[in-house]
């Protein structure tokens, strides 16, 4: 081990009390960074003062500041590379969407004829509120497309009215008789009776025996 | 306690300064980080981990963790407080991931070093690590005693009382070089019978 020079220890010990001037601390930190000897002599120092203190410590192996440093140079840039990974396959996954998408418009002749014209996103007006007896809207099966197209699913002009369910909640007498029919002949049973057929859409009872 | 709150400001702004050094790209400002605070550390994670090769993986961990959430510290706290607090996180999820239950009650920072939890680092210590921590502090202590008495005044006023430079050239009536050369001469000094313990520690598997 080569001798440290004197003069450079005593500025040492005064900068880690805080009193070195600052040309002479930015003189010894050039040091520093290069010399290891100095930071080992830092280190003794401060545990030294640890100890003065009357601070618990535990004497860590000799080479725990390499292996720091090692580890900090290694994983930590893989880390801090994989956001950047992240970032650029979401940005990759939209450039590709967008690419695609005026293709998948065009792609569909038989729909350009549709009544319906393309309605810009921006002025797509809010959904209707459901009312409480929807009435039947009856659709055609769309013509079958090589791709699904945006137009696959047009706007309709409901004329404000609900989304269309199923018939035979087009008529509420109609619903309420087939409930009461199928219910009457297990009411009072054990098992609280059988489940009924529901229409479409319609929520399923809670409780079997109500 | 304003003499050592002054003290301490001297050495929470040479943490700061280190810190930004660390910030701006400065690597070996870390390691004087690391080798200032990693026996201080390393009795905080040896607590909840009490076993010497895993008490040391965990503390450089938890350097490293530190390093890497280092552009986050903005000074608002001590330095070690902020790290004390990554090193006792990453002791606790070290001890769950190991299936272990890490314990309950947690120390503060500024609390930790003298509370009781102290005395339990020593008990859960292996009787060798004891002795040789024992022989450290008695080293320091009795080496100091043995000082010279200007030596002894400067390094005690320094190190215990946490004077500046120019309160203790006040008081021992002298120049402010004179101050920091015997506090310099009297770290040597400890330095000497420090080094060959040291030495010795660390050859030790």
């Amino acid at each position: 081990m080569t001798a440290i020079d004197p003069q450079l220890l005593e500025q040492l010990s005064a900068w880690m009390d805080g009193e070195l001037p600052a040309d002479e601390a930015r003189f010894l930190q050039r040091r520093l960074r290069n010399d290891v000897a100095l930071r080992e002599q830092w280190e003794r120092w401060q545990l030294a003062s640890a100890c003065l203190h009357g601070q618990p410590v535990r004497t860590m192996d000799a080479d725990l500041p390499a292996r720091i440093a090692a580890g900090i140079a290694g994983p930590a840039d893989e880390r801090t590379r994989r956001p950047a990974l992240g970032w650029l396959a979401t940005a990759a996954a939209a450039v590709f969407a967008f690419a695609l998408l005026p293709r998948m418009l065009a792609e569909d002749p038989g729909r350009t004829a549709s009544p319906v014209a393309p309605v810009p996103m921006a002025s797509v007006p809010a959904p209707a509120p459901v009312s409480p007896t929807p009435d039947v809207v009856a659709l055609e099966p769309p013509a079958m497309s090589p791709l699904p197209s945006v137009r696959d699913f047009p706007l309709v002009d409901t004329g404000g009215k609900g989304w269309p369910r199923s018939p035979l909640l087009a008529d509420p007498r109609a619903r309420d008789g087939l409930l009461v029919r199928g219910e009457l002949p297990w009411r009072g049973t054990v098992a609280g009776g059988r489940p009924l057929p529901l229409p479409a859409d319609e929520p399923a009872p809670e409780t079997a025996d109500e | 306690m304003a003499a050592g709150a002054a003290a301490r400001m001297g050495d929470d702004q040479l943490d700061l300064e280190l810190v930004k050094r660390v910030q701006a790209g400065d690597n070996s400002a870390f390691d004087l980080l690391v080798r200032k605070y990693q026996h201080r550390i390393g009795a905080v994670v040896y607590r909840f981990v009490p076993d010497h090769a895993e008490s040391q993986d965990v503390t450089q961990e938890a350097f490293i963790r530190a390093y890497r959430a280092m552009g986050n510290f903005r000074g608002d706290s001590q330095f070690y407080t902020w790290l004390y607090r990554i090193a006792v996180n990453t002791a606790k999820n070290h001890l769950v991931a190991t299936k272990r239950r890490p314990p309950t009650a947690d120390i503060a920072a500024d609390d930790a070093e003298h509370h009781a939890g102290a005395g339990r680092l020593h008990d859960h210590d292996t009787p060798e690590h004891q002795l040789l921590r024992q022989e450290i502090e008695r080293s320091v202590s009795d080496t100091v005693a043995g000082l010279p008495e200007d030596l002894r005044q400067a390094i005690t006023l320094r190190e215990v009382d946490g004077r500046s430079y120019e309160e203790i050239a006040q008081l021992m009536q002298c120049p402010i070089g004179t101050v920091r050369s015997r506090i310099f001469r009297a770290r040597e000094a400890i330095d000497r019978q420090l080094r060959p313990l040291m030495d010795n520690e660390r050859v030790r598997p």
